[in-house]
């Protein structure tokens, strides 16, 4: 087969009327880049491509040559061809990593714009705001800061190291571990459930409303689905941030240095979070959730309907007896 | 918190970032292997690199234990460790960025195309799914409606 038999072949394939509209220009750029044999190369528009080469007249030289671009690769003395997709099915792989891609407004569609808030939003929301604590922390205490934690008679507190004058958010050189500075700079135990608990709350917020958004604007989900990404996303959320805790805690109880328990804060809660979401996707837990809802539902359901149907029966028979009874009948009924 | 406990806490959570390390190499091995052998589908999480964060608690806890044998030393070095401890920190994170971004780089490199209907979105991190063509990608969602 030729190539441009099977660069034509694989555009039929694809089904999709645009790409056979254009597919002369993208043969002619095609030919062009293999004759050139870069090593790598990528045509977008009509710029690239010589005038010699091209089979259509295009509105202007930069005009889109496809949907797409076409990439010829020279690898160890092999030509190797690729068409990538269509924006719609992925706009990073259609373009490629080198270039990015203005999008307009009309382009972005509500579900897009939802899952980039849901994926580039939600979970950075929670970190940035500790690493923020963790900066006012570090600028008060300093670099060398250290918050050693104390039992006097029985009532915890916290006791920091250098010189008072020069902090302005801790004056101080004891406070008690309840005091409210203490747990809103995330000093200590008490401190660090604060910043966990106020993350995973927030994260939480705006993770479900976005989770239900998607869902609803996504064709093809049922609500048993809904329901198994809600319970996931929330086990996920809330086992990051109590691991998270628990490793700050620890931390906070075993070194004196103040900012350290935050930083261990902050990575355990994004590796156990990364990890949760590595077994769910190795797993298919949510899958295996949402179909496990379902099944329970339709059992719910069966066993309701023949619920139903014997009650139904009894009453049937009950009559079919209360008659015979009364008026001796013995035909059909 | 008692010392003693703290550290053995610390211990679990050192195994449980040592085992997650191993994971995310694990994954990252099977991503390059797949390309090798021009596997039909790829399916990999986009923070695999981030794994590496873990290795922060195993840092950490050397310096709770040489402050809990050697409380002179900590102090007379206290600044060097916590530059030290930020350094690491933004190096991890770092590293786990390129690591991530390089595994993704090496797929799209391999001419695999990526499927975004069947890939998920979580709101900790996303699954991306690659397939060599379209076809394939299209016959993935369908199979993942029909389940």
């Amino acid at each position: 087969m030729s190539v441009a038999e099977d660069l034509k072949l694989k555009l039929k394939n694809n089904q999709r009327t645009i790409y056979i509209t254009d597919a002369d220009d993208l043969l002619a750029a095609w030919r062009h880049r293999r004759e050139k044999k870069s090593r790598s190369c990528r045509c977008f528009d009509f710029s690239r491509v010589p005038k010699e080469y091209r089979l259509s007249v295009p509105p202007n030289e930069r005009a889109a040559l496809m949907p797409c671009h076409v990439s010829v690769r020279c690898h160890r003395s092999h030509v190797t061809k690729t068409i990538k997709p269509a924006p719609e099915y992925s706009t990073n792989a259609c373009h490629g990593h080198d270039r990015t891609v203005r999008l307009s407004t009309q382009d972005l569609d509500a579900l897009a714009a939802v899952s980039f808030a849901k994926r580039n939003v939600a979970p950075y929301i929670s970190p940035i705001m500790d690493t923020a604590t963790l900066s006012l922390v570090c600028k008060d205490l300093g670099i060398t800061g250290r918050a050693i934690p104390k039992v006097i008679k029985g009532r915890q507190y916290i006791a920091f190291s250098g010189y008072p004058g020069l902090r302005t958010r801790f004056p101080g050189t004891i406070y008690s571990a309840n005091n409210r500075k203490i747990i809103t700079m995330a000093i200590g135990a008490l401190g660090i459930k604060n910043m966990v608990t106020k993350g995973g709350v927030l994260t939480i917020c705006i993770t479900v409303p976005l989770t239900i958004l998607e869902v609803f604007l996504k064709d093809h989900h049922t609500g048993f689905q809904l329901f198994g990404n809600l319970a996931m996303e929330l086990f996920k959320i809330g086992t990051a941030a109590i691991m998270g805790a628990i490793a700050g805690i620890a931390f906070g109880g075993a070194v004196t240095v103040a900012a350290l328990p935050i930083f261990i804060t902050i990575g355990v809660s994004v590796v156990v979070g990364i990890g949760l979401n590595a077994l769910d996707k190795q797993y298919n837990l949510t899958e295996r959730l949402a179909s496990a809802l379902e099944e329970f539902s339709n059992q719910i359901t069966n066993a309701a309907k023949n619920g139903i149907d014997d009650a139904q029966l009894s009453t049937y028979r009950g009559l079919k007896g209360f008659i015979q009874g009364q008026t001796g009948y013995r035909g059909p009924f | 918190m008692n010392k003693k406990l703290a550290h053995l806490i610390i211990i679990f959570f050192d195994l449980l970032c040592f085992l997650g390390l191993w994971f995310g190499y694990h994954e990252i091995q099977r991503t390059l292997m797949y390309i090798t052998n021009q596997a039909d589908i790829i399916e990999f999480g986009n923070r695999v690199g981030f794994f590496i964060v873990g290795l922060i608690v195993p840092f950490g806890h050397i310096i709770a234990i040489v402050e809990y044998f050697n409380p002179e030393l900590i102090k007379t070095y206290n600044r060097l460790l916590n530059y030290s401890t930020i350094v690491t920190f933004i190096i991890l994170f770092g590293s786990g960025f390129i690591g991530s971004s390089w595994i993704k780089s090496r797929v799209e490199n391999a001419d695999y195309i990526y499927c975004s209907n069947a890939s998920g979105v979580s709101a900790l991190a996303k699954t991306l799914v690659y397939t060599r063509s379209i076809d394939i990608c299209e016959e993935l969602v369908k199979s993942k409606r029909k389940i």
